[in-house]
C-alpha cells in the first residue's frame, strides 16, 4: 500500500510537469535556451554568443516617414519602438516574411511598445520590418533583440 | 500523508512561480517606458507646481544628444513634466484619446505647448480613425499610472 502511494507521488508530478511542455508549434524557449530541431527540445544556446543581441535604427520624420530594418536574429525576435519625442505618434509595422498582419500602435510621448515575432526555421532567422508613420513629427528608436543561438 | 501534501504543495508552488502575471509591471518594463531619464528633475518641476514652457529647438537638440553634456537635459525634464500634467487628464474612450482640459492655465503650461499637445492628440485620433475606416486593427496605448510615473524618472 505504501509502495503504491509512493509510486503516485513520483508519477503525478512527472505528468504534471510534462503537460507544461508546449506542443512543437507553440515552442518559445525560456531566456538562455534555444530550440534544438534535432533533439526537439529547448537546449542551451551554443552559438551567437548565447547572451542577448540587439540592433537599433531610428525613424525620424522629417525627413523620413518610413524605414526598412533587417536583422539576422533568432526564431523569436523582439521589436521595440520607443517614442523619444514630446508628441505622440502612430506607427505601423509590416513584418517580412508576412507571417502576420500589420501592427498599428499608438505611442504617446516618451512611451515604448514591443512585440515578439516568432517562426520555427533554422537559425539565423532573417527578419525584416517596414516601419512607417503618418505623424509629421516623429522620433522613434527601433530596437530588435534576440537571444543568441 | 502530511508529508505527501507538503510535497504536492511544493511542486505546485514551483510550477506557479514560473508563470508571470500578465498585468505585472516590472522595473525593467518601467525603465523601458521611460526612455531617457531626467534624474528626477521632471518630478521636481511637477512638485514645484510652477509655470512650464519648453524651448522646442533646445529640446530637439537634447533628444538628439547633440549637447556637450548629455546628462543635463533641462528642456527634456520640462517637456516630461508638461506631458505629465497634460496626459494626467487624458484617457482612452471608445478607441480614442480624450481630455477634459479647456485651457493651458489649468495645468500651468504655455499656450503654445498646450496647443501643440492638444493638436497632437487630435492628430493621433484622426490617424486611428483613418486606419479603422480601412478595417485595420490599432493597438491604442492606454495612459496608465505606470506611464505617468515613468515621466517623472
Amino acid at each position: 500500500m505504501k509502495k503504491n502511494k509512493l509510486r503516485w507521488v513520483i508519477i503525478f508530478p512527472f505528468f504534471a510537469l510534462l503537460s507544461m511542455i508546449p506542443a512543437k508549434a507553440d515552442v518559445i524557449c525560456p531566456p538562455g535556451l534555444c530550440w534544438d530541431p534535432t533533439a526537439e527540445w529547448c537546449a542551451l544556446c551554443d552559438a551567437g554568443g548565447g547572451g542577448p543581441h540587439s540592433e537599433t535604427t531610428a525613424l525620424v520624420n522629417p525627413p523620413n516617414s518610413s524605414v526598412n530594418f533587417a536583422v539576422d536574429g533568432n526564431q523569436c525576435t523582439n521589436l521595440k519602438l520607443k517614442n523619444l519625442n514630446l508628441l505622440g505618434v502612430l506607427a505601423s509595422v509590416t513584418v517580412k516574411p508576412a507571417i502576420e498582419n500589420q501592427w498599428n500602435v499608438t505611442l504617446p510621448p516618451f512611451t515604448s511598445q514591443s512585440k515578439d515575432y516568432c517562426r520555427l526555421v533554422s537559425v539565423p532567422v532573417s527578419w525584416g520590418w517596414d516601419i512607417s508613420t503618418s505623424s509629421d513629427a516623429a522620433n522613434i528608436a527601433i530596437t530588435a533583440t534576440w537571444a543568441g543561438w | 500523508m502530511k508529508k505527501y501534501t507538503l510535497y504536492y504543495l511544493l511542486i505546485s508552488f514551483l510550477a506557479l512561480s514560473c508563470t508571470k502575471p500578465e498585468n505585472s509591471i516590472s522595473q525593467e518594463k518601467l525603465e523601458a517606458i521611460s526612455g531617457t531619464k531626467t534624474n528626477g528633475l521632471s518630478a521636481t518641476l511637477v512638485k514645484d507646481d510652477g509655470f512650464i514652457d519648453v524651448d522646442l529647438k533646445q529640446l530637439d537638440q537634447e533628444i538628439a544628444n547633440k549637447l556637450k553634456n548629455k546628462y543635463q537635459k533641462p528642456e527634456l525634464a520640462k517637456a516630461k513634466a508638461a506631458v505629465y500634467r497634460y496626459y494626467k487628464t487624458v484617457r482612452v474612450e471608445n478607441g480614442r484619446y480624450v481630455s477634459d482640459l479647456k485651457s493651458a492655465d489649468q495645468i500651468k503650461i504655455s499656450s503654445q505647448l498646450f496647443t501643440l499637445l492638444s493638436n497632437n492628440l487630435e492628430e493621433m485620433n484622426a490617424s486611428i480613425a483613418k486606419l479603422k475606416a480601412k478595417g485595420e486593427k490599432v493597438d491604442i496605448t492606454e495612459i496608465t499610472p505606470e506611464y505617468l510615473e515613468s515621466l517623472l524618472q
